[in-house]
């Protein structure tokens, strides 16, 4: 029941009582949105506007500094990347890294989330176990991984499998396998990724549709498509439409394996851009043409994220229970 | 003596259909995969470098907590702080930091992100549906080289090498936390609100001390898996909190000395393990509240 | 179970708690930092880069100036990495606190326009101390020119490197390694065969028994793998060692001159071709990059290497311990591809050990000189030449500095001959500065480090230090970091390491990898570019 007033008619000005309530929004989202749109402003449009601009602008090296240039990187970004074989096989190894984790490690994650959502036999131990890996820290991870193939896998090489020291796989120097084990690394590390959000989702699925499924004798795979994707068709298409941007952006954690010395046939295009603006090969110049690249990217990603939304929302089965 | 029968849940799986044995054995190879490489890498920080170049697999000759000592007696940082005298900052100082930076950027993060999602989710503003859509926005367009710019911004808010700059500079409502606060909130009955206003509760009283607290459980886990989040990181330390550092960033340091005692492969390993206690020890406490259940909405609002 | 999980935690945090204490009871091992001087008036702070080059020498005379000047204190932190490096230290020194800069490589000239660095005129072009010349003219004279800017210093050379193949002398020794007089092969020793005069035909010069050609020395690698069981090279996973190697091959063909020219863009080859900036990518097909390569490939090929040089990742501290190692326990390792700090960096492993295997193999004890380069053809340069890694690897002054007088100081301090003679007795290396080594010092250097000194020394040693680059260089889209050194196009990729190409690429041939040399830095991509860049300067 609302607290309803008439307003007051004869030349009083006073707020009704519903009016006055809405004012009393207004200023209580005044006061909590401030201090968050402030912030925005100066650390996240302040700090990065300038990084817009740089797309914009060009180094002289005799005055260290940076002068307008028009579109000139525009055109170079062009120029480049609809000829130079190295910067689009970047362009594809990222594609190929997107395509792995969006089409393998997802549907490993949703397989994995089902998995314990059914409380399959040792749910409770695969839950922690799954979760641990997201509590180190990456590049703990990457020393382990790292030291374990080199020192470990290699030795069992070595002594077990009697192989000549020169004939050893190269993990990380043969580029056939180091970029299978790359991809492979990013699905291993991620396989509980999300795991948490899909249960919970799936755990919103009432129990009278699971007992009605099940008094029916539908099997698990049946149970999976029919009622639990749709009630998590909405999580998972967020994932999807906020990794969209990996399409051309996707990556392994190169720079923690590598530093700056990532084999040519290893690098993805963000990897090739970080190390523009960070490291040994980085130097002023390249700012501009790696900005012009992230903007040329937010360009074409733009509308197809958006045209991705509408896409997802026109085929929500809006499941309500 | 009555036999007591177990109570299934409801969504307990009955039998071993093809799907939950390829199931079981896929995490089970999974677990292992993580298993065998964890022990074997803290198998190996109790050898010293010597005993792992003669001796990779085996266990170690003599089984040895020089590691761990020469890392804690070695793990310092040279700060030179303005105003104070130089001086090597320890362990202790640097859990501090980490426990500083840590707890003030996850409080920071969450009720920023959390206080942002309430207004929009709660109430129909324009502005909030701005917030909402530039959340979104934010995940799709890839900044690349604002690091000079963030240093000068950082350099001219007087951020620089102060905890309180950091959180500051973390106080933002970005991200996907900003999706899953948004969605439970919207997933709180309009009832509880209408009631509180009834009872002459400002917005204010019915943010703080009705609908909040029936989120509890999911700002806890969040704020969790925010503050590990912080805790490893050593990023931003390394660019702005020279003189306060971080444990996550002692450690980075520390794997970048070239005194070759220093930067073989046990003690590379015995740092990671170092890290990992206290978080090891945080989840083992409270683990059920990592396990909760956190719903994120979806694409729509 | 709650208890369990309190209890775990607790116990954990105990565990660190415990740790640290140790750590303050048992820190400040060096008493740097921890050192208090309560009548110091005035405080230096000194950033130091925490490279191969350790901190010791400059804490000796830090203790010396200090009893000379008795209210200064001086305090080094010397475990800077990342944050002051060339960007970052750009973006970050007016914001520290150190007064004066030992660096790692830097763009000099980026630093002098945007004044960061304070103008030290005064110091350079005065002596150290007194009865010394001044500084400007002890500098070596390219680096003086290279640090002069419109006849103001504003940095000085920090200190001289040569990176390239380090051999093992007691191996040579003991496996007759040598190549003898008459062909063979000696250990050189009393009583066996003498050495051969090597590349210059003259004996008792620094080259005698050695291979004289490439072509000696690829029979000679042979001789050492098939039958003598030596492994030749070991190298560690970053590539920069790496091109090193290749750069020190290049130069010991092409001579200190025409090295210059590929970074100069000016000159004349010592085969009459002329270098202008117009053509200036004409200088990469002088032979010696040609020869680098079928080095290269020659070791690639052959598997003169050691395995586990490529298969993992191996850090340079792991190839050190590795090479160490490898002749104590019978496996033996011929060369290392390093640079002249290795030794000192690896005090650690010498002293394991000699513990265990005995005291000949501990530090100081065993020998190690730099592989002399054989001759790729008759148009080889004479003598040896090296190549100084670190010609811009500067010491500075902070422009933000509060106390410049005491900087300068202490700056001019470390530029005596004295400091000088101290650098070197601690650290093995030399500094690009005329002097001398005082008494005792050069005796108690190790083996490899009066080897470098000879070498640094001798009169038969050209080094190229550093020398201004052409402006048009400093187009980095262009150019690149090693692009313009090893960079080739092999299937359509640009790739900067021809032994991991020869080794994940078996088929493809040295001139392959030359000729895709010349493909991004042709002809026309070349008067393009340039032709872009004269008009951007108008």
């Amino acid at each position: 029941m609302e607290n309803f007033h008439f307003p007051q008619v004869k030349g009083k000005k006073e707020l009704g009582g519903f009016a006055k309530k809405r004012r009393a929004d207004q200023i209580f989202l005044a006061c909590i949105f401030a201090f968050p749109i402030l912030q925005f402003f100066v650390m996240y449009v302040g700090v990065n506007i300038n990084s817009i601009l740089l797309a914009f602008q060009t180094y002289d090296a005799k005055q260290s500094a940076y002068y307008f240039s028009g579109l000139g990187n525009f055109k170079e970004v062009i120029r480049v990347f609809s000829g130079d074989t190295f910067l689009l096989g970047t362009v594809k190894r990222g594609m190929i890294y997107y395509f792995f984790s969006t089409f393998v490690g997802m549907p490993i994650n949703l397989f994995v989330a089902y998995l314990l959502y059914k409380r399959i036999r040792g749910a409770e131990f695969f839950r922690v176990v799954l979760f641990i890996p997201s509590l180190i820290s990456s590049m703990a991870m990457i020393i382990m991984f790292q030291n374990f193939l080199n020192e470990g896998v290699t030795e069992i090489f070595l002594t077990v499998l009697k192989y000549d020291p020169y004939n050893v796989p190269r993990f990380f120097t043969d580029p056939t396998i180091a970029f299978p084990l790359m991809i492979f690394y990013n699905l291993w590390v991620g396989v509980g990724g999300g795991m948490i959000i899909y249960m919970s989702a799936m755990s919103r699925v009432p129990v009278s549709v699971i007992e009605y499924g099940r008094l029916e004798g539908i099997s698990l795979l049946r149970e999976f498509v029919s009622v639990i994707f749709p009630m998590i068709y909405p999580t998972v298409t967020l994932f999807i439409v906020t990794g969209l941007p990996g399409l051309f952006m996707g990556s392994g954690p190169l720079y923690l394996f590598y530093g700056d010395h990532a084999l040519p046939e290893m690098q993805t295009l963000s990897y090739y851009l970080f190390t523009r603006i960070v490291g040994e090969n980085s130097s002023f110049q390249q700012y501009p043409f790696a900005s012009a690249v992230g903007l040329t990217i937010t360009f074409i990603m733009a509308p197809i994220v958006f045209a991705a939304r509408k896409f997802f929302n026109h085929f929500d089965p809006n499941v309500e229970y | 003596m009555a036999k007591v029968l177990k109570k299934k849940k409801y969504n307990e799986v009955r039998g071993y259909g093809a799907l939950t044995v390829v199931g079981f054995i896929f995490l089970l190879v999974y677990s292992l995969s993580l298993f065998v490489p964890a022990l074997w890498s803290f198998m190996t920080t109790f050898k010293t470098e010597e005993d792992l170049y003669y001796n990779v697999f085996g266990l170690p000759e003599v089984w040895t907590f020089e590691n761990y000592i020469t890392a804690f007696s070695k793990m310092y940082v040279s700060v030179n702080p303005t105003g104070v005298k130089p001086y090597k900052m320890y362990l202790d100082e640097m859990i501090l930091n980490s426990v500083l930076y840590a707890v003030g950027c996850t409080l920071a993060n969450v009720f920023t992100a959390a206080i942002t999602a309430y207004g929009c989710a709660r109430f129909k503003s324009k502005v909030g549906s701005w917030l909402h859509a530039s959340v979104i926005l934010v995940m799709i367009i890839p900044i690349i080289g604002s690091g000079p710019s963030e240093m000068q911004f950082v350099r001219a808010l007087g951020f620089r090498n102060h905890i309180w700059g950091m959180v500051l500079m973390k106080a933002n409502y970005l991200g996907t936390d900003f999706l899953i606060y948004y969605a439970a909130f919207k997933g709180i009955s309009k009832d509880y609100s209408d009631a509180a206003s009834i009872d002459g509760a400002g917005n204010f009283t019915i943010m703080m001390n009705v609908i909040f607290p029936l989120i509890g459980a999911t700002i806890a886990t969040m704020s969790l898996l925010a503050f590990i989040g912080f805790w490893n990181d050593s990023n931003t330390p390394l660019l702005y909190l020279p003189d306060r550092p971080t444990l996550a960033l002692g450690l980075y340091k520390f794997n970048q000395r070239t005194d070759n005692n220093l930067v073989n492969i046990p003690m590379r390993l015995t740092g990671c393990f170092i890290m990992f206690a206290p978080i090891l020890a945080i989840f083992i406490a409270f683990r059920k509240r990592f396990m909760l259940n956190v719903n994120i909405g979806g694409l729509k609002g | 179970m709650k208890n369990t999980m309190k209890r775990a935690l607790c116990m954990s945090m105990a565990l660190l708690v415990c740790g640290s204490v140790t750590a303050c009871g048992g820190g400040g091992d060096d008493g740097d930092g921890d050192r208090t001087n309560p009548n110091a008036s005035q405080i230096l702070n000194i950033a130091y880069f925490n490279g191969g080059v350790s901190v010791e020498w400059l804490k000796e005379l830090e203790l010396e100036y200090e009893k000379a000047n008795p209210d200064v204190e001086v305090l080094i932190n010397s475990e800077l990495k990342d944050e002051i490096k060339n960007q970052k230290l750009m973006a970050d020194i007016a914001n520290r606190n150190e007064d004066i800069f030992f660096t790692h490589t830097i763009s000099y000239n980026e630093f002098v326009n945007r004044e960061l660095f304070l103008n030290i005129t005064d110091v350079v072009k005065a002596p150290a101390t007194t009865g010394e010349e001044t500084i400007e003219n002890r500098m070596n004279a390219n680096l003086r020119e290279y640090y002069n800017v419109n006849d103001n210093y504003y940095a000085v050379p920090f200190y001289t490197n040569f990176s390239g193949a380090i051999y093992d002398v007691d191996l040579f020794e003991e496996k007759s390694l040598y190549v003898s007089a008459d062909g063979d092969y000696t250990s050189g020793l009393a009583g066996q065969p003498a050495k051969s005069v090597g590349k210059d035909g003259v004996a008792g010069t620094y080259d005698d028994g050695f291979p004289a050609t490439f072509a000696e020395y690829k029979t000679w690698l042979n001789y050492l793998s098939k039958t003598r069981g030596v492994t030749p090279y070991i190298w560690c996973t970053d590539d920069s060692y790496r091109t090193s190697y290749l750069d020190s091959l290049q130069i010991g063909y092409e001579g200190v001159n025409d090295f210059a020219i590929n970074v100069t863009f000016n000159g004349t080859t010592k085969d009459g071709k002329v270098i202008t900036p117009e053509n200036a990518y004409e200088i990469r097909d002088l032979k010696g990059r040609q020869f680098a390569v079928e080095m290269a490939k020659e070791i690639i090929d052959n598997k003169y290497y050691y395995a586990d040089s490529v298969n993992g990742s191996i850090t340079h501290t792991q190839a050190q311990n590795a090479f160490l190692r490898s002749r104590p326990d019978g496996k033996p390792i011929a060369m290392i591809l390093e640079g002249g700090w290795w030794e000192n960096e690896a005090r650690g492993t010498f002293s394991s050990i000699a513990s265990k295997k005995g005291d000949k193999y501990a530090y100081g004890n065993r020998r190690f000189g730099y592989m002399p380069v054989p001759a790729y053809d008759d148009k080889a340069e004479a003598g040896e030449s090296f190549y100084c890694t670190s010609g811009s690897i500067a010491v500075a002054v902070n422009k933000a500095t509060k106390q410049a007088d005491l900087a300068k100081d202490f700056l001019k301090f470390t530029l005596s001959e004295h400091a000088m003679s101290t650098f070197t007795k601690h650290i093995g290396l030399s500094r690009p500065y005329s002097y001398d080594l005082e008494e005792g010092v050069y005796d108690q250097l190790t083996p490899f480090g009066q080897n470098f000194w000879d070498l640094v020394t001798s009169e038969n040693s050209k080094i190229y230090y550093a020398t201004k680059s052409h402006e048009f260089k400093s187009v980095t889209t262009f150019f690149g970091t090693y692009e313009w050194g090893w960079g080739s196009e092999v299937n359509g990729t640009t790739q900067v390491d021809p032994f991991l190409v020869f080794l994940n690429n078996k088929s493809l041939t040295a001139a392959q990898y030359i000729a895709g040399m010349k493909q991004t830095y042709n002809a026309t991509n070349y008067t393009a570019e340039y032709q872009n860049w004269l008009s951007a300067q108008k």
